[in-house]
């Protein structure tokens, strides 16, 4: 009898334990203060071809990079990277002949464009894949992190 | 009595601490600053849906800011989120009660398939200074080339090179082409006829017998009876070979501060024909550069060396290397860029 009373009080602890264990995760998870329990993904994870500001800044210093800006030419004439060439990705079809000989295969190309949100790097370094090009990279937070870091610009 | 003595020794303390809260809370209400009505910021809509478009199009949409607040409202700054949106407000102050319109234009350009952008409006509403709009699309593009890119790869100088594409819409609409333009001289493009629903077109691009060895980019446009805002562009790639070969074709010569000089480059100059070829002379296109050539094997492989010998101006540098060999009348061309950046000040314009 005893051992039946021990078993029971066993089960029931055993329930209340995998019960709030179950509320207080529901609560993690719907808590805009909630922890996070999964790790975030890594920019790498992201896209291969992400990198961070700290590692496109080191790109820059070491000046053997061609910095490339896929946003429209009004935006880019109100200030951008320095040194960056222009090369707006509506017109990329249109001019890349132009470019070409300035984007010599072989040469690391860092695109970038307004901010983390912004696709058009993704896309114009997809369509330079798709001409051979094999060493093309993304600053993931883009014109906005630079400025915001007060890193070398021009108009 | 005894009983009666610590209630009241408890309770003297306690009421002075509480009277003195509220003498606190007097002054403090009495100094405090009357209240500004503030301004307050609200959407029609949260956001707006172009639906499906076709790429290369533009479309516009007009939201209506009120200000449903007591005080009057100052929109700060629009953040249109990327560079495919633009945006016009017709007031920046919008009274209380008051509206006023933002038209959004929105540029599908090449995206390809759904998109999601996010506004920012930052106005003076303390509760809520940066509020968001969504902008959703689907867009699609018009026509479809297969494949994509066309690359001619190496075509041996003085030979032709012809290749197929196919140029078909993407919903399988019927078309017709009414023209066909390319912007390289000795490269054409003419159209077979049409698949059976006229959805398809078969191209037959042509690159004509080339005498100078090198790179080739350049674009084939289609001109078709749809009306779009831009024409389906082909790209195309290619080199011309010869026995004798530079390698590579394009030089980056570095991102520099001004007063310096770029880092030291090397090309490689190959004789895979059956005559020894000598090199006669290297014109590094700009007196600041200065190239020098060693022979790794007579008459087959050489090293050229290029320098600078002093800064260069800044800006962007562009310039083409001519290397003048026994082979061929027409140099070998090597494109040259690099870039000098206008000053070293960290945030300077």
């Amino acid at each position: 009898m005893n051992s039946g009373i021990a078993r029971r009080l066993g089960l029931e602890a055993a329930a209340i334990l995998v019960a709030a264990g179950a509320l207080g995760l529901a609560f993690n998870a719907l808590s805009p203060r909630g922890i996070a329990i999964t790790r975030p993904l890594t920019l790498r994870e992201l896209d291969a071809r992400y990198l961070s500001a700290e590692e496109t800044r080191a790109l820059f210093d070491a000046g053997q990079t061609i910095f490339l800006d896929v946003r429209r030419a009004r935006l880019f004439a109100t200030g951008h990277i320095a040194g960056a060439l222009n090369l707006p990705a509506e017109e990329f079809t249109k001019r890349f002949a132009e470019f070409a000989p300035m984007l010599p295969r072989e040469t690391e190309i860092l695109i970038y464009c307004d901010s983390k949100h912004c696709e058009l790097s993704r896309q114009v370094a997809g369509q330079l894949g798709q001409l051979g090009y094999r060493s093309v990279k993304i600053f993931y937070h883009g014109w906005d992190e630079w400025q915001q870091r007060g890193w070398p610009v021009e108009k | 009595m005894n009983q009666q003595m610590p209630t009241t020794r408890v309770f003297a303390p306690t009421s002075v601490i509480c009277a003195w809260l509220l003498f606190a809370a007097c002054v403090a209400w009495a100094a405090a600053p009357p209240a500004v009505p503030a301004g307050r910021i609200a959407f029609d809509e949260p956001g707006f849906n172009f639906g499906v478009m076709d790429q290369q199009t533009e479309a516009t949409h007009v939201f209506t800011l009120r200000n449903t607040g007591a005080g009057p409202l100052r929109i700060l700054q629009v953040f249109p989120g990327c560079s495919c949106a633009a945006t016009e407000l017709d007031s920046s102050d919008i009274p209380p009660g008051g509206s006023a319109r933002l038209m959004v234009t929105f540029y599908s350009g090449n995206f390809n398939g759904a998109v999601h952008k996010t506004m920012t409006v930052q106005s003076s509403d303390p509760a809520r200074p940066m509020a968001t709009l969504e902008l959703r699309a689907d867009v699609q593009p018009v026509f479809i080339f297969t494949p994509a890119v066309l690359d001619l790869g190496p075509i041996e100088r003085g030979q032709t090179a012809t290749r197929e594409v196919t140029m078909s819409d993407a919903k399988g609409r019927p078309f017709a082409i009414k023209s066909i333009s390319s912007s390289l001289t000795n490269l054409t493009a003419t159209a077979a006829a049409p698949g059976r629903d006229g959805s398809t077109h078969r191209l037959k691009v042509a690159l004509a017998p080339q005498s100078r060895t090198g790179p080739l980019v350049g674009n084939v446009e289609v001109t078709t009876d749809r009306k779009v805002a831009g024409k389906p562009i082909l790209l195309v790639i290619g080199s011309v070979v010869g026995p004798v070969r530079v390698t590579p074709t394009a030089i980056f010569l570095g991102l520099v501060g001004p007063g310096e000089t770029f880092p030291p480059k090397k090309l490689t100059v190959q004789n895979t024909g059956p005559k020894p070829v000598e090199i006669k002379a290297v014109d590094p296109g700009d007196p600041v550069l200065k190239a020098m050539v060693t022979t790794n094997a007579p008459g087959r492989e050489f090293t050229v060396e290029l320098t600078t010998r002093r800064a260069p101006a800044p800006g962007w540098m562009r310039r083409t290397l001519h290397i003048f060999t026994s082979d061929s009348d027409a140099p070998l061309e090597v494109s040259l860029s690099g870039i000098v950046r206008k000053n070293t000040e960290a945030g300077a314009k």
